[in-house]
């Protein structure tokens, strides 16, 4: 499977336009990510890091701009239509994960099946998923019929992570996941992730905020400020 | 407490039961405070009663009943998803609505169904408030409960829930959430349509009131419902102890409970009302003692809550 080819052409979003509150969260940002290509971004809050992200995802329209994958343009295209190609890990793992629902049940969501369906899942969760548990280390595999909200925040951001990449989409998308997790663990899941996004082919954007972590990562760094691209290490 | 306080109560719960089942949906599953059902119910009786009138088939009236019921549901899901109304404010205008519909269907406010045919006929043969008669209505929520456990364990009941739960993180899985609402809101409706239509039937006329308080009805049993089973499943805890898990542990037993708290909610609601009327409640103060019910409950809970919290708290 190829990465996802992802390109930005003078992207600006502002929000609340028109009024006392209005801001300009990102200011014509043009950038190109190649197929399979690992990339950081860096930077101070308010920024347009998210941003970003939820532009690339289809979850934030641009007020300016085009947003391309793969050549086609997605501008306007519905962020459910662009989610089958893409994961996206969110900072809060209460956004990325169904609380209410067991980990079995959460597990089995991420699974490639049709939600219409109307045949009973099979009561034992795909290889990808096992997979992607176990790759958390934190021996969850034990503890499938318990509910997410029996789980810590650490824990369930592992499991975010996990159902994420346990999807194999051709572009992830990662807002500061490693937040909630310690130090050792979020420099373990870091790594875990870029090995299996390489693993897969998959194209990836990384949002962090421990520039230590993201110089060790060895990957082409984004710099935003204020709504802009101020440096940019290149690509690989 | 007489035979036939507790045979009443069961009949009513037999039959009100789909309704529950209904509202289970809407406000446990899906999240979505759907007040439509006070128009739904009435419509369901409304659609029965105007065709058994016009000389269809008794089953045919219950099948348009429950059509009806599934399209006043996506009317709900129609005015939330595609016009931006907030899912109160659309359940409610969707019950207004329907008001006026109920009133356009029927042509009048009440229709009597006593010389009509009737879906019921052969259970009544068997003489009302006899066992026979019970256990045949009994058939109805029973089979509600299979095919909705059945519902819970596909695909489509996952994602109907995981919708209700995180919507969010469903969309990000690259599911359109309009249909499992479309769907589930269609279902609880109409399942609430059936129940009007039934109801209608075992008391003979169609009212253009008759839905009036029905949320407040389904809410309340299925509180008591759901009190009962927590209770039983604290005495199972204490009696069996925590064991391990198997393959059948990671059935959805959260829903299974919440249908099972639907049925004995809709038994217990009705027992209670019985006895109080027994006692010498007024038939008038009835929606009085139904909202007491149900502030009783949620406020029991929220204090239970409140407990824990600070227990932990301290702890």
């Amino acid at each position: 499977m190829a990465g996802a080819a992802v390109r930005l052409e003078d992207i600006s979003v502002v929000f609340n336009p028109g009024t006392p509150n209005e801001t300009l969260a990102l200011d014509g940002i043009n950038l190109e990510i190649k197929p399979g290509e690992v990339v950081v971004i860096l930077g101070g809050n308010g920024s347009g890091k998210s941003t970003l992200l939820k532009v690339i995802a289809g979850i934030i329209r641009p007020s300016k701009g085009k947003v391309f994958i793969d050549g086609r343009d997605v501008t306007k295209e519905k962020d459910y239509i662009l989610a089958k190609n893409i994961s996206f890990v969110y900072q809060d793992p209460l956004l990325g994960t169904c609380p209410s629902l067991t980990l079995f049940e959460n597990m089995t969501l991420a699974g490639k099946r049709k939600w219409w369906l109307p045949f009973p899942y099979p009561l034992m969760i795909g290889r990808a998923q096992q997979e992607a548990l176990e790759s958390t280390g934190l021996g969850l595999g034990n503890r499938l019929p318990v509910p997410l909200t029996s789980f810590s925040g650490g824990q369930r951001q592992a499991i975010a992570i996990g159902l994420a990449f346990s999807r194999d989409t051709r572009l992830v998308l990662l807002d500061e996941f490693t937040a909630s997790l310690d130090e050792h663990t979020s420099r373990r899941v870091a790594n875990a992730a870029l090995d299996r996004a390489s693993g897969i082919g998959s194209t990836a954007a990384i949002i962090m905020h421990n520039l230590e972590l993201a110089k060790s990562l060895n990957k082409r760094n984004i710099y935003l400020e204020l709504g802009l691209v101020v440096n940019d290490s290149g690509t690989e | 407490m007489s035979w036939a306080v507790l045979s009443s109560a069961m009949q009513q719960g037999f039959l009100y039961a789909l309704a529950i089942y209904g509202i289970a949906i809407s406000f446990r599953m899906l999240n979505f405070p759907d007040i439509t059902v006070d128009g739904s119910f009435t419509l369901g009786a409304a659609v029965y009663a105007v065709s058994l009138v016009n000389g269809r088939d008794p089953w045919l009236a219950l099948l348009s009943a429950g059509l009806a019921g599934f399209v006043a549901g996506t009317g709900t899901v129609v005015l939330n998803r595609k016009l931006g109304i907030s899912k109160l404010l659309s359940g409610i205008l969707a019950m207004m609505i329907l008001y006026s519909v109920n009133l356009r269907v029927m042509g009048q406010a009440n229709i009597s169904l006593l010389t009509t045919p009737s879906v019921l006929a052969r259970l009544e043969a068997l003489g009302i408030n006899s066992p026979a008669y019970l256990l045949g209505l009994f058939v109805v929520p029973a089979a509600a409960l299979f095919l909705l456990s059945y519902m819970a364990m596909t695909h489509l009941g996952l994602f109907m829930r995981a919708t209700g739960d995180n919507e969010f993180m469903v969309r990000g899985l690259g599911v359109n959430t309009d249909w499992p609402v479309f769907f589930g809101l269609g279902l609880s409706n109409m399942l609430v349509a059936f129940c009007g239509a039934l109801v209608a039937q075992s008391q003979g006329f169609a009212d253009v009131n008759m839905g009036l308080g029905l949320i407040i009805t389904g809410l309340a049993a299925l509180i008591i419902g759901e009190t009962v089973i927590e209770g039983l499943a604290v005495v199972r805890r204490r009696v069996v102890g925590r064991r391990g898990w198997n393959r059948w542990s990671l059935l959805p037993w959260d829903t299974f409970k919440q249908l099972g708290a639907a049925l004995l909610g809709g038994l217990f609601y009705f027992l209670i009302i019985g006895i109080c009327l027994r006692l010498g409640l007024a038939p008038t103060d009835l929606k009085l003692g139904t909202g007491a019910l149900v502030i009783i409950g949620v406020a029991l809970r929220f204090r239970r809550a409140d407990v824990e919290t600070y227990a932990r708290a301290r702890w």
